[in-house]
Order: C-alpha cells, then structure tokens, then sequence
C-alpha cells in the first residue's frame, strides 16, 4: 500500500468523513495524473468539502463512464459504502496492532539473549528450549508461550511435572521467559517464590514438540 | 549507562540515568521505589548481558536479586508473574 494511502486510510486520523476526504484526494491526485489533467481541470476543486467531492465524482464519472453517489447516510468513496470504509478501517487497526506486537517481541528477545548470553541462545536456537539449573539444582525447560517444565531422571530428560506463571497478556512471551529464567536461576528465594505462585500440571511431553513449534511458527 | 528497565506491552521501558549527576541519581532511586512499595522485584543485570565471570567473589553476580537501589546497577524490575 502508498504510504500515502496508508496515512489517508489511518483510522486514528479523524472522522470519517476527513478519512473519507483525504481518500478521495488521495484518488483524485493519482488518476489527475495519470490522465495528464490538472486539479483545476478536474473539475474545478474547491475547499468546501461537498463542492469537491460533487466535483471529483463528476470527474471520476466522466474519465470512467460510471457515476459516484454520495448519499446522506454516508460518504460513498470510489463507490465503497461506508461499512466498508469502516472494514478497511478495523482492518488497518488489526494491521497496526499486530506490527505493533511484533516489534515488541523482537524488542523483548533482544532482551533475553541480553540476559542469558549468546551460548544460551544459540543452544536454545538449536535444541528450541531454554534449560537452566536453579540454585536448589533443579532442572528446568523453559519455551516462550509455554508451560516451564522441571525435568527429572538420571539424565535430566523426564518431565515430572509442569508450572504455569507468567507476565499479564499483552507482554511479550520474551519477557516472560526473562522473568522465569531469573527467579529460577537468582536465588533459591526468587525459585520459591515463582513455585509458589505458579499452577502446577501434569506434564504433557518433554520440549521441543514440533507440533506446537509448528503452530507457534517457530518450527526450523 | 545503568538503568531500570521493565518489561511491558511494548517490550520493555528504561530509565537509565548519568551516576554522576545528583539530580539523575534521584530520580532514578524515586522510580525505584516507587515500583518496590508497588510490589516489584529487582534483578542486577550485568553491563555485559550475561557474560559476566561468575565464578569471580568480586564481580557482582548477574542476575542476583537486589533490594536496595545502587546508582551503579543496570536493574531489571518486574511484578511477580501470575499463576497460569
């Protein structure tokens, strides 16, 4: 999408109507130049926001043969109806929330390769857990998004059983890894204090399991 | 340059402040706490992100929980996770 378009479609911008009217410029401006025409010979567009949008549907009528109504019970902009003025609107907002989210993540794993170190993280790239040892020696998995796993067995590789504590959602499941590797690894105080307030489950398997990587798109 | 950073909906937010400015210094041990009387805890990060020689008596430990403000720290601080 223009850049310009995308500002014009910015559901934060106004009311409906300077969306729709800053659409309609946006529209008017391209195709003006595409036909080699000015702005005065587009119809002759004025300030007042009736007169140009009666003004760009008589131009846009004439170069497409087509005619733009503009009702009272909305605009209707290069005949989208306003419900769907409202689509693109709510549509653009998901767009701009889920960048938004996505930019926090990768700000937050940022953060946790900062506080475990790049060993870590190149050893959690490879086996898709992070595993740590706490003070009290207990052996723990952890995957953003997941349960964190306390491993048993003369191998450290049996799940005895599965905790559940995590930051409020909306924070990003990095930062939440963050916080679980730090009391689990600070202090044996800081590891009782996350069991503590953490739900127990049984386990399910051992990490990685592919099928939850996959969904999660974290599968290699 | 030591800071507080905490983790929230946009990744994290970070206070950081100049040790030898007095008027930085206090305000950053104001935010600090202010989040302690609200129930966070701190954790001392390492200015080398986890490289640190832990096996060093005097390299402060990476990671290790702190209560008291320091203006030399790098912190972490964080509510206690919710049960899931």
């Amino acid at each position: 999408m223009p850049e310009d378009l995308e500002v014009a479609l910015d559901p934060e911008a106004g009311s409906l109507e300077s969306l729709a009217t800053r659409a309609i410029t946006h529209a008017a401006d391209t195709l003006a130049g595409y036909f080699s025409v000015t702005a005065g010979a587009a119809g002759g567009l004025s300030t007042g926001t009736n007169t140009w949008t009666s003004n760009v549907s008589s131009f846009l009528g004439a170069v497409s043969g087509n005619s733009y109504a503009f009702g009272s019970a909305g605009l209707s902009v290069m005949g989208y109806g306003q419900r769907q003025i409202e689509m693109v609107r709510e549509d653009y907002r998901a767009l701009r929330m889920s960048r938004a989210r996505k930019k926090a993540e990768d700000k937050a794993r940022r953060l946790f390769i900062r506080v475990v170190g790049e060993s870590a993280w190149l050893d959690f790239k490879e086996s898709r857990y992070h595993e740590i040892v706490s003070p009290s020696g207990v052996r723990y998995r952890l995957r953003p998004g997941l349960r964190v796993q306390k491993m048993i067995g003369y191998d450290g590789s049996m799940v005895e059983i599965e905790y559940c504590a995590h930051m409020p959602f909306g924070i990003p499941w990095w930062d939440t890894m963050v916080v679980q590797h730090l009391m689990l690894t600070a202090s044996r105080e800081s590891e009782a204090k996350f069991l503590a307030v953490a739900n127990r489950h049984d386990p399910l398997t051992k990490y990685p399991i592919p099928e939850l990587d996959r969904n999660a798109g974290l599968a290699a | 340059m030591p800071s507080i950073t905490e983790p929230d909906t946009s990744g994290d937010v970070k206070l950081s402040w100049d040790p030898k400015n007095p008027n930085e210094v206090e305000r950053a041990k104001a935010h600090f706490e202010k989040l302690k009387a609200a129930g966070h805890i701190f954790f001392r990060l390492s200015p080398d992100g986890g490289k640190g020689d832990k096996t060093s008596l005097f390299h402060k430990q990476d990671g290790e929980l702190i209560y008291e403000f320091d203006p030399e720290d790098d912190v972490l601080a964080t509510k206690v996770p919710v049960g899931g």
